[in-house]
């Protein structure tokens, strides 16, 4: 666990979330090719369905608040996948 | 001896204080300043650079410190004006450096080879907002050596930036010195134990010396990181940056006295117009008069207690200032009405002779009686 | 190899975190290709000093976990020629807005241009002053609407990328937030460069910029970034078509000051 983030396990991958940091722009929803991110009633970003997530990442590079860490044991990197 | 001009005492002082970086601008009649640095720098491993504008200059002076090395920069009025907001910075931020103002006439570009005494309040208050300061002055080439170590020495003590007022004459005036064994004091390192908060204390840690530190003009904590709501803990440091001054006030207070013992009057001047009042203290003392000088080196903090004092125990007070009315506001301030205070200011390039001091002292006299 | 989603915590300063700066600015994604710059270079960050000017971007020294030197307006590369002068061995990084970079300081920045002193300039261009509430800059294109050109300004704006190259700074690239993976990678090779670095990089200003121009949320206003932009391998025949090319337009190896200081003061010092 990271302090301060949640953890959004899908086997041994994770997806590590900050809601504390999410000032609710918008930017990884309209990022996420899986479609599994959205803003809650807070308008903080609430994580759907992990088991949808493809750990490509764009979340955390479009995020401009720190808000996302991926954990992929068994993967290296976007070009690995490609 | 050696036949040395003021602007040269001024860099052989700065170089036997450890100044190891200078940036400047080329202005009258400061520039020989910068000249002699430029020259004596390289040799020792310090650091000379030539930047765009005054405000660059000292900006490199006060990165230069936090990279650990003494700095200085020199400038003249005009210059002066446009370093005022890195003077706030450099108190804000607890920068150790010197500046150099060789005055000149003014307002604006002025009388730029022609000597003055205007910048006075400018060195005080210039910068907005309060700060502790300290500002030297010097009235022989000598002088201008030793208190240019002063300046640095002050500097390195309280955490500051020390403002030195030279004038035109001055910096250009050549003289035989023999020049004076100094003391040097350095930097305060941290103590090794404990975490170091930068803002803390005087002591001093450069950047890439430890753990990463934290240096903004915004106010901020003890540690460096910004706080720029918190208004209380801002006065509190300032505070603290003000009392030091205080506290040691009359360490920090430079003068030298002619006749000060048995004075009936007395004449309070500083810099260059130090040197004619000598000579009318030595025309009154001839014609009878008990004419007591008092040579301010230290202008702010002002020596109250100093001035206080010696006023108290004299009939009259004539300041004399080659500007119209600056330091007169604080000696006013500070005596009261213990004794009748008259100024001698002029504005008009020209230095005030003996006879036109002691011609004012003579008048003081006639109204007092 | 690049790698997403990382974690780059080591770089923040956690306890600072959230930043200040608004829903969906640019300014955030430009720290992050910091701090995945930082760590593609492996920079011990007690050798590094991001020296800030004032404005939003000045603001970034204050999220990282490296020495931090929050100068006053304009002024940052001024400080930061003083600190590499004294201090050659230490990493210097400049982030500067865009007024902060073309008007208050756009002297220091073609004298620190000239110089070719080996420092960074991190130029964040989001056409607009931030933090005073959206006030024209001289980055604002023609046309554009701010709070002081309400009807749109009518002044050409600085091109950044041609002002650096025509001050001679020996290494200049433009990026853009909308870029995660190019401005890391430009940032790499501007700090190893060794001299004076420029990296533009366009970013958005939502709550000013966009919204006075009718520009949409950040989301849109990445792909107006995109659509404004044309890396230069992609630039046809047909020329730029009024896009702003990306990319690397100057890369040389020139002698540098502080190198050229050193040696001037080792000739001195052999002189009896």
């Amino acid at each position: 666990m990271i302090p301060g983030f949640a953890r959004y396990a899908q086997g041994a991958a994770a997806l590590h979330v900050n809601r504390a940091w999410c000032k609710g722009c918008n930017l990884c929803i309209a990022a996420c090719p899986s479609g599994i991110l959205a803003l809650d009633a807070d308008q903080r970003i609430a994580v759907g369905d992990i088991g949808r997530c493809i750990f490509c990442g764009l979340c955390s590079v479009r995020c401009p608040d720190f808000v996302f860490v991926l954990e992929r044991p068994s993967l290296g990197s976007v070009e690995a996948r490609a | 001896m050696k036949l040395i001009q003021g602007n040269e005492a001024c860099a052989l002082g700065a170089m036997r204080a450890g100044c190891r970086f200078f940036a400047g601008y080329p202005i009258t009649p400061a520039t020989e300043i910068m000249e002699w640095m430029a020259r004596l720098l390289p040799p020792k491993g310090g650091v000379f650079i030539q930047m765009e504008d005054e405000i660059a200059a000292l900006a490199a002076v006060i990165g230069a410190s936090w990279g650990g090395a003494k700095a200085m920069t020199a400038t003249s009025g005009p210059g002066f004006s446009l370093m005022q907001e890195h003077l706030g910075y450099a108190a804000m931020t607890e920068t150790p450096c010197v500046v150099v103002d060789s005055q000149r006439g003014g307002p604006s570009t002025g009388l730029p080879t022609l000597p003055a005494q205007g910048d006075v309040m400018q060195a005080r208050w210039g910068s907005h907002g309060d700060r502790p300061a300290i500002v030297l002055t010097a009235s022989s080439v000598r002088d201008v050596y030793e208190v240019t170590v002063a300046a640095f020495n002050l500097a390195e003590t309280y955490r500051l930036p020390v403002v030195l007022l030279l004038d035109a004459l001055l910096s250009h005036m050549r003289e035989n010195v023999e020049l004076p064994e100094v003391t040097v004091v350095d930097r305060r390192k941290p103590d090794a134990t404990g975490a170091f908060q930068p803002f803390a204390s005087t002591a001093f840690q450069a950047f890439g010396d430890g753990a990463p530190i934290v240096v903004t003009g915004l106010a901020h904590a003890d540690s460096g990181r910004p706080r720029a709501s918190d208004g209380p803990n801002l006065e509190r440091m300032l505070r603290r940056s003000i009392d030091r001054l205080e506290t040691d006030r009359d360490a920090i207070t430079r003068y030298r006295g002619i006749g000060l013992e048995d004075a009936d009057h007395l004449i309070l001047t500083y810099g260059i117009t130090a040197r004619s009042a000598a000579g009318a203290v030595q025309q009154l003392r001839a014609e009878g008069l008990r004419v007591g000088l008092l040579e301010l080196q230290t202008l702010w903090p002002f020596p109250d207690r100093l001035v206080v004092d010696l006023a108290s125990r004299v009939e009259n007070v004539v300041v004399v200032e080659l500007n119209l009315g600056q330091l007169v506001m604080a000696v006013r301030a500070a005596i009261g009405g213990a004794a009748p205070v008259r100024h001698l200011g002029r504005a008009d390039g020209r230095l005030f002779s003996p006879e036109e001091i002691a011609a004012a002292v003579r008048a003081g006299e006639v109204a007092h009686a | 190899m690049p790698r997403v989603g990382q974690d780059l915590r080591q770089y923040l300063q956690l306890d600072a975190m959230p930043h200040v700066w608004c829903p969906g600015c640019g300014h955030g994604q430009v720290a992050r290709g910091l701090a995945t710059a930082f760590e593609r270079l492996s920079l011990p960050l007690e050798r590094l000093v991001l020296v800030g000017g004032i404005g939003c971007s000045g603001r970034t020294p204050f999220y990282f976990n490296a020495n931090a030197l929050h100068t006053t307006h304009g002024r940052a590369l001024a400080f930061a020629t003083g600190l590499k002068l004294t201090r050659p061995e230490l990493t210097v990084i400049a982030t500067m807005g865009d007024g902060d970079t073309a008007a208050i300081g756009g002297n220091h920045f073609i004298h620190a241009c000239r110089r070719n002193i080996d420092i960074t300039a991190i130029v964040y261009n989001n056409g607009i002053y931030g933090m005073t509430g959206g006030q024209q800059a001289p980055t604002t294109p023609r046309g554009a609407r701010s709070v002081t050109t309400p009807l749109g300004s009518l002044e050409p704006p600085f091109d950044i990328v041609q002002l650096a190259l025509a001050a001679g700074a020996t290494f200049v690239a433009r990026s853009t937030t909308f870029d995660f993976d190019e401005l890391p990678a430009l940032i790499v090779d501007a700090v190893r460069h060794p001299g004076f670095a420029v990296v533009e990089v366009l970013t958005q200003c939502p709550t000013y910029y966009g919204r006075m121009n009718e520009l949409g949320d950040a989301v849109a206003m990445l792909d107006y970034e995109r659509d404004l932009t044309t890396p230069q391998r992609e630039i046809t025949k047909e020329g730029l078509a009024g896009r702003r090319p990306l990319g690397v337009f100057r890369r040389e190896i020139a002698p540098e000051y502080t190198a050229q200081y050193a040696e001037l003061c080792a000739r001195q010092a052999e002189r009896p």
